[in-house]
This record gives structure tokens, C-alpha cells and sequence, in this order.
């Protein structure tokens, strides 16, 4: 009875809200990166108030902290409903609610479960947090009750490995894309964004495609790069893309351990390909598919992908060959053969594609069979298609039979365009067809992708990847299947072993249709420790393989969601009011010790940056000019870590990260590192000492 | 100043003022931050027309060590080439800070900047390397050439320190070297070294009095 009465209370609310509005206001805007609705009536959109987001990325592995302030301005009691996109390739790890000032960290929990006792929480009017995965690329928070004027912080964690090309990592948090058609993306709040970056090879350039004149930039060493950004207004309606290049000379692998206390351990290697294994390859066809459908007209993904087109075929060598197609239900050709790169054919291919309008349904398999067509014998064909993905639900097992069927010298390669993309479905592709997805974002640039794809597409390092353990009892490796190994793109390779040990790893591959053989060293430590990432990585690989199975093992994705504290399609976060609520439902409180011992392993690294923000200050030269201190001051300011969440308020950096003048000479473009110098150390200033007691003996002898 | 033993021409007693300039004129660089945004070796800015920047990058520096390590490497290299032979010093240095530059921005298009005397200090190390080798020649002193031979490989090895790793020895985290710049350097360098006759002391050929009888001069 009381229920019916709140829902009554709540629905009359809504209705009297609705009709007191102006019919002539505009609607409520979005907030940037996704949508807050307010349920439980007639809706209507909360505000953020706040926005803050701390990306770390060590090891390629980006860890993205979003904390967010939500405000009801309505008088009534509201569940807020938060759509927001998920990043590619990320792994949704925690979620947390500020309830009664204490921070609750959420479990996972079968995804109906969880629901079921959400909604019996609900009905008492209590605090639940519910953190659902709606489907690959969307995810949804449920937050009740907000009282009416009142706040509600929640926070978020998600995994990622970055995207590497051509040794370049880019990293995009997507704020362009309004999950619920209609809406218009506005942003009124205060948003900020901190991005540390600790890499393992030295980063020779940094900076943001998006934001380039936004963001402040501090290097702290060559490996240890800091950007922040803090905005207010309606400037933010576009993605935050940052990346960054690093110096990768040489073949290699580097390892990652976690060893959990009596249990068997954890691996992640990343193999990357060094010059020794380049080889050219001239004189490619291109096959482009371009996919005109009618999904393709929404957020602007159409001209996206014509000038994405535009920029592939201005990097095309005179040796190469291209076609341009457009599919809907049928392909059309733009040459109906293969086209030498010239000047003119390139300018054709401009002109056709500047005349496609999207409309229709899209069927990719027959334009792909028509690409298939034509192949050359002699030379290596790369059909590269550009598409959303959205494919006809139909034909698409059609599809993955067609690409497995693929001539021998043909590769396919997709590149999705947007935030909202079937990227699953491109993925798979890819992966079954010798090449690999690559996905493009509004913001981003253009003419490097288009050189980096080009360049990657057509030097291809290694093939037939395979390694071999030997020495360590090692399982469960993912993936079951290596891929090629590209230039500039490592391979990452995730597994568990048993014992630890030393032993070695050998790679196997081909290259330059040569076998090719080299064995590395492997440390799997016995001990406890190492970065508990890894244990997380690892079973979203191995839940992104098991989803593409048929049937899907359900269970086994519910197993290792809930172990690793993984939102999935059928795992859900669910945060509850205090820890007995959670003996209530017998939910072990397996995320809160994961998410200690993260915070943990995050504030170990935290002190190192700390260490080598300050090793960064020493090196400051205080003595070389009269603002040698002020200019100390500042490197000081620059290098203050950012805060760590705490229940009393995570707050954004106000004062962003400042590059030191006097320890970085930043370029005065801006944008910060990229740099290089000419340095002489101790040992050649020895050696040029001792040439020139040489010089000296010389003449001595002389006279 | 102490003249360089041995020395007979005009460059004996000679202070090696265009070494000493440069030296202070990196000084004040560096104790001027404010100037080196100006200098700094910027490839968008040398691009928009201030083409000044491919000759004073040299002179900017990253970081106090990395400002010390160059300046005394050049001070000491300078000094000993420009009092052996200015013509040919002269030639080397303005050689090498234009090809430098030049081909750092050819080669490395990644990168957004550069600075630095290590690249001029790379072209006086193997000019000296040449001098001493062709004074031991003529003089037929393979132990002499030896030992300077020994020193160029040391310096070869330390260039290919830093192209394998990107880091420089013992000094880390103050940038990402160029090793290009020591290469250019290099050449420059050797290619200056290896002409026979610029009129520099360590052309002269030993003969016996010849001390006594520049002294006699007067020079």
C-alpha cells in the first residue's frame, strides 16, 4: 500500500512538474559522457555538479577513476537513471556509492539477482546502487533515492589497454555520445581530467589531438609525462583524446606478474616488434568498403568515414592499387577495377564519396564478396572496411563464414568510426581475417592514423605467432589464437601459471617468409605480490572470448565476473548500505578486499610518481638565473600529485599541472614533450678529456 | 692563458675567442630562462620562418647537468681545436650547427624539438680524433694513433648506447636523446678532419729546432 502510495506521490509530482514547465524552455541538456535521467515519474535530467576523472596508465594499461556529484534540482524525490558509453575494450571494475558519508564499494552479482534485490530495496525506500550493463557498449546506473535538492556522489573504475599504432597509445574518453537518441549533448557542469602516463619505453611525443591548446602538460621524465584539463561550460560536448609515442627499438617482451596469496599465479606479457623484424612490402591492393547505411547518418559517422577514406588514399604509395566501394544491401563500385594511387584517381575517389548518403540497411557479406573478386594472385589484397558495424543481426554468422573463407593473400581490416559501434562484431572480423580493428574517433587526427594504418597495413612483422613456455607450468592462456604481430602494436598475451619459476619463452613466427625464433627469459616470482591488474585483465579476456561462444557459457562468465569483480552482460554491480545488508543477501565482500588491495598496489605507485616528480625538482637548476627559485617554486606545484578519492569529497586538482620552465624547455606551440636533446655525459666528457690530454701529449712530443 | 705547447703559428698564444663567445653566450641562455622559449630549436616556429632557431638550439638547455656536461665538453674541445687551427675549427662548428639542425628536422620528423651543444661538441671530439691521428702519423707514432683510435671507438659505442636504449649514460630523465646529432657530428667532423692542409699547428710536420726557431720569430 505505501508503495503504491509513493509511486502515486511520485508519479503526481512528475505530472504537475511537467505541466508547470514552460512549454517554450528548451529541453534539459545531457552532461558529458552520458546521460542522467530522473525516473520514478515522468523523468526529467538531473545536473552533474561535478565531473572529475584520473586516468593513471602504467604498462599500456590505462585505470580510469571517474567521480561524479549528482544534484537533483527537482522537488521530489527521484531515482537518478546515469546511461553512460563504455569505452573500448574497457572492463568496468568498481563501483561505489557516498552513502551517509561513508563510501560503499559495490559487489558483483548475477546480473538478475542483483536487479531482484535492488528493486526489494527500492520498495523500502532505502539506498541502493545498481550498475548494469545494458549491452556491449552501454552501461547503466540506477541511484535511489535522491531526496529532493539534495546530492549524490558515486564513482566509478575501468580497465583498459590502450590502443598502441605505430608505437603511438591513444587513449579517448568519450564524451561525444549521447546514449539515448534526441538528446542534445550540452555541458553546464565543471569537468576535469588528470592523465598520468608511466611508461616502460621513453615517450618521444605527448600530447592531445582534441584539447591541444587545453590541456597543461608537465614531464617529469622521459617515461613519466602529466596532463590535466579543467573546463566549465559548454566547450566539452567532444571526446578527450590524449596520446602518446613511444621509442621502441627492439624486439622484446616484458612481463607483468600477480600472485594472490595461495593461489596460482598471474602473467601478461606484451610482445612488441622491433626493427629487426621490418620488412617492406610494395605494391599492395586496397580494397575500401564503405558502409552507407542509414545508421551511419547519426553522429556524423558518414563523413567521418569519408574523410577517413580521403586521408587512407592520400597515403597510398604510386605502387599501390585501390577501389572504392559503398554497400547497402549491394555494393557499388567506384573504378570496377583496381586503380594505381595517382593524383586523378585519388581525386575521383574524393568526388564519389563526397556524393554517398546514408540510407537503408546495411548487408556487408555481399559487398565483401564482391572486394574478395578482386584479388591478384601476385599481390597481397587488404579489404579495409569502414563501417558501424550495425549489420543485419541475420547475416551476420553468414558473414563470419564468408571471412573465414577468404582467399589466401587477403586481409581484411575494419576500422569503426564514432563511439557507437558494433565493435564486437568488427573485432571478430578482423581478428578471423589476418588483419585487425582499428576504430577512429571524431576528435581525433586524421592524417596520422591514416599514415600509421597505412604504414602498419603494409609491414606486417610477424606471422604464425606462436609461443612456447618452456620450464613453467603454464595454463589457460589467452588468446587461444595469436594474431599477427604488427609494427608498432604490442601483442598482449595474458595466462596463470602454477608454480613459479624461471624459465624461458620462445617466440615463433614468420617473417619475411623465413622462420624466425627467439628465446626471452621468464621470472614468475613465488612469492605473493605484483600488480593484482593483471588477475583482472586476464579474466576479461577470457569473458570477451567465452561471450562469442555458442552457445554462451553463462555460468562460467557469471564465475569469473563475480570472482574478478567484472561488470558484464550478466554481472551486475550492486552496492547495498552497510556490510550487514550484504551478510543479509550472503554476498561475499570479495570486490571490497580486490578494491583494498588495488588502492593498495595504486598508492605504491603513486609514491613512485611522487619519487620521480621530486627526483624531477632536484634536477631543477635553481643556480643558473635570478628566478632560479620562483622557478623551483613552480616545478614543485607542477609536480603535486593529484589527490586520492576520499569519502569527504573527491576534489579536481584546482590549480592543473604546470610544466617547470626551468626543467623542461617546452615547445612554444605547446602541447609539451616531443623534444629532444643533444647531451653530453660524464662518460664522453671523460673521454673527451682524455683526448684532450692526448692532443696535449702530441704536442708536447712535437717540441 | 697558457699557449698550447708546440704550438708555431699565428694561433700559438691565441685565446680561443670564438669558443669563449659561445660559451658565455650559452651561459647567459641558460641563465635566462625566459630567453629560451625564443631559442629553443622548435620545428612548428622554425617552420613559421624563425629560422634563427636551427642555430640557437644549441645554446638552450633541458636541465643544470645537462647545460654543465656540454658546456665543458665544448669549452675543453673548443679551446684545444681553435688554438690548434681557427680556420678549421671555424669551419667545423659553422658546419656542423647548420647540418644539425638540418638534418634532425630531415630525419626525425617526430620530434618537436631540439637543443643542445652535444651535437657541435660530437663534430670537435672526432676533429680533435683526426688532428691527433694525423700528428701521429707524421710523426710515426702508431701509439699515439692507437690510443686515439681507442677513444673514437668509445665514443662509436656510446652512440650506439643511446641508439639502442634512448637514454644517455649515467645522466637519465633529462630528455630523449638524439643520437642523430652526435652521428652528424660525426661526420662533420671527421670531414673536416681528414682534409691535409688547413695551416693548423697539428699539421706541421715535426722537425727537429723547429720550437726554437718559431720562438726566434716571435710568434
Amino acid at each position: 500500500m505505501a508503495f503504491t502510495t509513493n509511486l502515486l506521490a511520485l508519479g503526481l509530482a512528475s505530472t504537475l512538474s511537467v505541466l508547470s514547465a514552460n512549454p517554450s524552455e528548451p529541453p534539459r541538456t545531457p552532461e558529458p559522457g552520458g546521460v542522467l535521467i530522473a525516473e520514478g515519474g515522468l523523468g526529467g535530467l538531473l545536473d552533474i555538479v561535478e565531473h572529475s576523472v584520473r586516468v593513471t596508465v602504467h604498462h599500456g594499461v590505462a585505470v580510469t577513476h571517474v567521480n561524479q556529484v549528482f544534484l537533483n534540482t527537482e522537488d521530489r524525490v527521484v531515482e537518478a537513471l546515469y546511461l553512460f558509453p563504455v569505452p573500448r575494450g574497457a572492463s568496468v571494475a568498481n563501483f561505489s556509492m557516498w552513502i551517509n558519508g561513508k563510501e560503499m564499494v559495490g559487489e558483483v552479482v548475477e546480473k538478475q539477482r542483483a536487479r531482484q534485490i535492488y528493486d526489494s530495496y527500492k520498495r523500502q525506500q532505502r539506498d541502493p546502487g545498481l550498475l548494469e550493463q545494458t549491452d556491449f557498449k552501454t552501461f547503466e546506473m540506477r541511484i535511489f533515492p535522491i531526496p529532493a535538492r539534495a546530492q549524490q556522489r558515486v564513482a566509478l573504475t575501468y580497465y583498459q589497454e590502450l590502443d598502441f599504432d605505430h608505437d603511438q597509445a591513444t587513449y579517448v574518453y568519450p564524451l561525444a555520445t549521447s546514449p539515448r537518441p534526441g538528446l542534445v549533448e550540452q555541458v553546464k557542469g565543471k569537468f576535469a581530467i588528470t592523465f598520468e602516463v608511466l611508461s616502460d619505453a621513453p615517450i618521444v611525443e605527448f600530447g592531445s589531438p582534441s584539447h591541444r591548446d587545453d590541456f597543461v602538460v608537465a614531464k617529469h621524465s622521459t617515461k613519466f609525462f602529466e596532463a590535466s584539463l579543467e573546463a566549465t561550460g559548454g566547450d566539452l560536448g567532444r571526446d578527450v583524446v590524449l596520446t602518446y609515442r613511444v621509442d621502441q627499438p627492439s624486439t622484446d617482451i616484458g612481463i607483468l606478474t600477480s600472485k594472490p596469496d595461495g593461489e596460482d599465479g598471474y602473467f601478461a606479457l606484451t610482445l612488441t616488434a622491433g626493427n629487426e623484424l621490418e620488412q617492406a612490402e610494395k605494391g599492395t591492393d586496397y580494397v575500401f568498403l564503405l558502409d552507407v547505411s542509414g545508421s551511419m547518418a547519426d553522429d556524423g559517422k558518414l563523413s567521418l568515414s569519408r574523410r577517413s577514406i580521403d586521408a587512407f588514399v592520400e597515403a597510398l604509395d604510386p605502387e599501390d592499387r585501390f577501389e572504392v566501394m559503398t554497400f547497402i544491401l549491394k555494393a557499388s563500385q567506384l573504378f570496377t577495377q583496381l586503380t594505381a594511387a595517382t593524383p586523378d584517381a585519388r581525386q575521383r575517389a574524393s568526388r564519389f564519396l563526397a556524393s554517398q548518403e546514408a540510407r537503408g540497411g546495411t548487408r556487408l557479406r555481399p559487398a565483401m564478396a564482391e572486394a574478395y573478386r578482386y584479388g591478384d594472385p601476385d599481390r597481397v589484397l587488404n579489404v579495409v572496411v569502414l563501417s558501424d558495424g550495425m549489420t543485419e543481426q541475420a547475416e551476420r554468422q553468414e558473414l563470419m563464414d564468408l571471412i573465414r573463407a577468404r582467399p589466401g593473400h587477403a586481409r581484411v581490416f575494419c576500422i569503426g568510426v564514432g563511439n557507437d559501434v558494433e565493435r564486437p562484431l568488427l573485432q571478430r572480423v578482423a581478428d578471423s581475417a589476418g588483419g585487425f580493428a582499428a576504430f577512429v574517433s571524431q576528435q581525433d587526427d586524421f592524417t596520422r592514423q591514416a599514415a600509421a594504418f597505412r604504414r602498419k597495413v603494409a609491414r606486417p612483422a610477424a606471422s604464425n605467432v606462436k609461443l612456447v613456455f618452456g620450464g613453467a607450468d603454464v595454463y589457460d592462456v589467452e588468446p587461444k589464437q595469436l594474431p599477427d604481430l604488427f609494427h608498432g602494436m604490442p601483442l598482449r598475451v595474458y595466462g596463470r601459471y602454477k608454480q613459479g619459476s624461471k624459465g624461458k619463452v620462445t617466440l615463433a613466427a614468420t617473417v619475411n617468409g623465413r622462420d624466425f625464433q627467439r628465446d626471452f627469459d621468464l621470472d614468475l616470482p613465488k612469492s605473493e605480490g605484483g600488480d593484482p591488474r593483471v588477475e583482472r585483465m586476464w579474466a576479461w579476456h577470457r569473458i570477451e572470448r567465452l561471450r562469442h561462444l555458442e552457445p554462451v557459457p553463462t555460468d562460467e562468465i557469471v564465475r569469473l565476473g563475480e570472482g574478478y569483480s567484472i561488470a558484464t552482460e550478466w554481472t551486475s554491480f550492486l552496492v547495498l548500505e552497510n556490510d550487514a545488508e550484504y551478510q543479509r543477501w550472503q554476498i561475499q565482500r570479495r570486490n571490497r578486499l580486490r578494491f583494498e588491495r588495488d588502492q593498495r598496489v595504486g598508492a605504491e605507485l603513486q609514491k613512485e610518481l611522487a619519487m620521480i616528480r621530486d627526483k624531477a625538482i632536484d634536477k631543477a637548476k635553481p643556480g643558473l638565473g635570478p628566478d632560479g627559485a620562483a622557478a623551483q617554486q613552480k616545478a614543485q606545484e607542477a609536480a603535486q600529485p593529484a589527490q586520492p578519492a576520499t569519502p569527504s569529497g573527491w576534489q579536481p586538482q584546482q590549480q592543473p599541472a604546470r610544466p617547470a620552465a626551468d626543467r623542461q624547455v617546452a615547445p612554444p606551440g605547446g602541447g609539451g614533450g616531443g623534444g629532444g636533446i643533444g647531451a653530453f655525459d660524464p662518460l664522453t666528457s671523460a673521454l673527451a678529456g682524455a683526448l684532450a690530454l692526448l692532443a696535449l701529449l702530441s704536442l708536447r712530443r712535437r717540441s | 692563458m697558457t699557449a698550447l705547447p708546440g704550438t708555431t703559428r699565428r694561433d700559438r698564444g691565441q685565446w680561443p675567442l670564438v669558443t669563449l663567445a659561445l660559451a658565455a653566450i650559452a651561459a647567459v641562455v641558460a641563465a635566462a630562462p625566459a630567453l629560451q622559449p625564443l631559442l629553443l630549436g622548435a620545428r612548428e616556429e622554425i617552420a613559421a620562418g624563425q629560422v634563427w632557431r636551427l642555430l640557437t638550439a644549441h645554446v638552450v638547455h633541458n636541465s643544470a647537468s645537462h647545460f654543465a656536461w656540454d658546456l665543458a665538453a665544448f669549452v675543453l674541445l673548443g679551446a684545444l681545436c681553435e688554438r690548434a687551427g681557427r680556420a678549421r675549427f671555424a669551419c667545423c662548428l659553422g658546419a656542423s650547427a647548420v647540418l644539425i639542425p638540418a638534418a634532425i628536422g630531415l630525419w626525425q620528423p617526430s620530434l618537436s624539438s631540439y637543443c643542445g651543444l652535444s651535437g657541435i661538441d660530437s663534430a670537435l671530439f672526432v676533429l680533435c680524433v683526426a688532428g691527433v691521428v694525423r700528428r701521429a702519423v707524421a710523426a710515426r707514432k702508431p701509439g699515439l694513433a692507437a690510443a686515439a683510435g681507442l677513444l673514437a671507438a668509445g665514443f662509436v659505442a656510446k652512440i650506439g648506447y643511446e641508439y639502442a636504449t634512448a637514454s644517455t649514460v649515467f645522466v637519465a630523465d633529462d630528455g630523449v636523446p638524439v643520437p642523430l646529432a652526435h652521428v652528424i657530428g660525426a661526420f662533420v667532423g671527421l670531414a673536416f678532419g681528414v682534409v691535409p692542409r688547413f695551416g693548423d699547428v697539428l699539421d706541421e710536420r715535426p722537425r727537429r729546432g723547429a720550437c726554437a726557431a718559431a720562438s726566434a720569430n716571435g710568434s
